[in-house]
C-alpha cells in the first residue's frame, strides 16, 4: 500500500496510472457496447442477434476483435499513407480525451479542473479532424462526401451543444463537473432545464453522428462514409472512437442533466454512487439504441436546417429565460 | 521546478517542430494538420502556466474552428498537384514577418523563464467579472466589430449565388 501512496504521488506516475485506468474502462464498456447494440437493435427487430459465441452470444466482441486483428490491412496505392495511417490513432485519442474530466463519484475522477466543461466541449470540438483526416487521406469519393457531411453535420451542431450548456453553468455558478453534479443533490437539472436538456440531447447524438442523424456515413448513400477504405485494427480503432464518444456523450448528459451519482432524497456510499452513475448512463445508452432502431435517417439539407433554425434558437431562449429566472 | 522546465522544453520543442512543418510541408492538407498540432502545444503551454481557461478557449477557437474551417475549404478545392507560392515572394513575407516578430520580442525579456500566475489571475471567474464590469465597452465594441463582419461575410456569399 505504501508503495502505491508513494507512485501516486508523483504527478507524471499518477497521470499515466489514470490514463491507463480511463482506457481501460472505456474500452471494457466499448466492447460490451457493441453486443448490447447488436442485441437491442436485433430485438426491435424481433430478431435474436448475437447467441453463438458464449452465453446470450457475450463473447462476439471477443470474436470480432480476432477477427477484425486477422484481417489484411489494407492501404489504397492512391492514399495520403501519413494521414490515412494517423487518422484512426488520433480519432481513438481525441476520443479518450475529455473522459478524464467525467466523475463517476466525487472521488473517482482522474482530475477535477475548474474548467471542466469548457474543457471537455473543446476537445470534443476536435472530434472532427481525424474524420477529415480519414476522409481525404483516403482518396475515395465517397469518403470525401462523408466528410464533408460530417463537418456540416458538427459545425452546426457544435453550436447549440454549447449554448444548452450555458443554462446548468449559470445555476451552478461554476465549469468543475463536480461542482455542477453536486448542486444537483436535490433537483436534478433535467426538472430546472428542460428546454436545455432537449437541445443538448438532439445535438449530442448529431455530434455522435448517430442515426437518425448518421449523415457521415449513411451507408445506403455512402458505402459507409469516411471509413469506407479501412479494413483491419484501424476499422476497428475507427468503430472504438465512435463508441467512445457515446459513452463520453451519455455520460455528460447523466453530468449535466440528470444528476450524476446522485438519487433523490438518499445519500449513498461511494460505491453504488458509482453503480448508480453507471446504471444511469446504460439508460440513456438504451434509449439511444431503441432510437436507432426505430427512427428512419434524416437528409442532410433537412438535419441541418434543424439545427441552425430550430436548435439555436431554441438555445438562445433557454439561456434568456435562465437569466430572467436567475435575476427575479 | 524541474518537471516544469522538462516539460516546457518538451512542448516548446514540439510547437517549433511543427510550426517548422506548417511552413516547409508541400501538401496544404498536411500542412493545416501540422498547424493543428502548433495550436494544441500553445494550448499546453499555457496549461503550464496556470491559465487554463486560456487553454481551453485556445483549442476550442483555435484548433477546433479555425482549423476545422481550414480543412473544410481545402476539402471543397480540386486536389490537383502540389503548388508553391513563388519561392522570392515567399521568402520576402517571412522575412518581413521575421523583422516585425524581432522588433516587438526585442523590446520585451521574453528569454527568461516565466512563473505560472497565481491561480486567481487565469481563473474563470475573474476572467468574466473584469469583462462584464471594467472592460464592458471594449468588449461589447468587439462583439459589434463581428457582427460586422459576420453581415459582410453573408452578403458577399449571397451576392455570388445571386448572379
Amino acid at each position: 500500500m505504501a508503495v502505491i501512496t508513494e507512485i501516486m504521488a508523483n504527478p507524471v506516475a499518477r497521470g499515466l496510472v489514470g490514463v491507463l485506468v480511463v482506457v481501460a474502462f472505456i474500452s471494457l464498456n466499448v466492447l460490451f457496447l457493441t453486443w448490447m447494440e447488436r442485441k437491442v437493435v436485433a430485438r426491435v427487430q424481433v430478431r435474436y442477434g448475437p447467441n453463438r459465441a458464449g452465453p446470450f452470444g457475450l463473447l462476439q466482441p471477443v470474436a470480432d476483435t480476432v477477427k477484425l486483428l486477422t484481417k489484411e490491412d489494407i492501404i489504397p496505392k492512391a492514399a495520403d499513407r501519413l494521414l490515412f495511417t494517423l487518422a484512426p490513432a488520433v480519432a481513438f485519442t481525441v476520443a479518450v480525451l475529455p473522459a478524464i474530466t467525467i466523475p463517476l463519484t466525487k472521488g473517482l475522477i482522474v482530475t477535477d479542473l475548474n474548467v471542466g466543461i469548457l474543457y471537455v466541449i473543446a476537445v470534443s470540438s476536435l472530434a472532427t479532424i481525424p474524420v477529415i483526416m480519414a476522409a481525404w487521406g483516403s482518396n475515395n469519393k465517397y469518403s470525401l462526401l462523408g466528410g464533408m457531411r460530417a463537418v456540416a453535420q458538427s459545425l452546426s451542431y457544435e453550436i447549440p451543444l454549447v449554448l444548452s450548456v450555458v443554462g446548468v453553468i449559470a445555476l451552478t455558478g461554476s465549469l468543475s463537473m463536480v461542482r455542477i453534479v453536486e448542486a444537483q443533490k436535490d433537483t436534478w437539472f433535467i426538472l430546472l432545464q428542460p428546454l436545455g436538456f432537449a437541445v443538448f440531447y438532439l445535438a449530442a447524438i448529431a455530434e455522435m453522428g448517430r442515426i437518425p442523424f448518421d449523415m457521415p456515413e449513411s451507408e445506403s448513400e455512402l458505402v459507409a462514409g469516411f471509413h469506407t477504405e479501412y479494413t483491419g485494427m484501424k476499422f476497428a480503432l475507427l468503430l472504438f472512437a465512435e463508441y467512445i464518444h457515446m459513452v463520453v456523450a451519455t455520460a455528460l448528459i447523466v453530468v449535466l442533466f440528470l444528476g450524476g451519482w446522485n438519487l433523490p432524497f438518499i445519500t449513498l456510499p461511494p460505491i453504488l454512487q458509482a453503480a448508480v452513475f453507471m446504471v444511469k448512463m446504460y439508460i440513456v445508452i438504451f434509449i439511444l439504441m431503441w432510437t436507432r432502431g426505430t427512427l428512419p435517417r434524416i437528409k442532410i439539407n433537412v438535419m441541418t436546417a434543424i439545427g441552425w433554425k430550430f436548435l439555436i434558437p431554441l438555445a438562445l431562449a433557454n439561456i434568456f429565460i435562465t437569466g430572467i429566472l436567475l435575476a427575479w | 521546478m524541474t518537471n516544469d522546465i522538462l516539460v516546457f522544453y518538451l512542448i516548446a520543442f514540439t510547437t517549433i517542430i511543427s510550426a517548422i512543418l506548417v511552413i516547409t510541408m508541400r501538401d496544404i492538407f498536411r500542412c493545416a494538420i501540422a498547424l493543428l498540432m502548433m495550436f494544441v502545444a500553445i494550448a499546453a503551454i499555457f496549461i503550464t502556466l496556470e491559465a487554463e481557461f486560456i487553454a481551453a478557449v485556445q483549442i476550442l477557437v483555435y484548433a477546433g474552428a479555425v482549423v476545422v474551417l481550414i480543412l473544410f475549404a481545402i476539402m471543397l478545392t480540386k486536389r490537383d498537384g502540389e503548388r508553391d507560392m513563388i519561392p522570392v515572394f515567399r521568402g520576402l513575407v517571412s522575412l518581413l514577418f521575421l523583422l516585425v516578430i524581432m522588433l516587438y520580442v526585442g523590446e520585451m525579456n521574453w528569454w527568461r523563464y516565466a512563473p505560472p500566475m497565481e491561480a486567481e489571475a487565469g481563473s474563470t471567474a475573474l476572467i468574466g467579472t473584469l469583462l462584464f464590469s471594467e472592460f464592458v465597452v471594449p468588449f461589447e465594441v468587439i462583439s459589434l466589430i463581428l457582427l460586422v463582419a459576420m453581415i459582410g461575410a453573408i452578403y458577399m456569399a449571397k451576392k455570388e449565388v445571386a448572379e
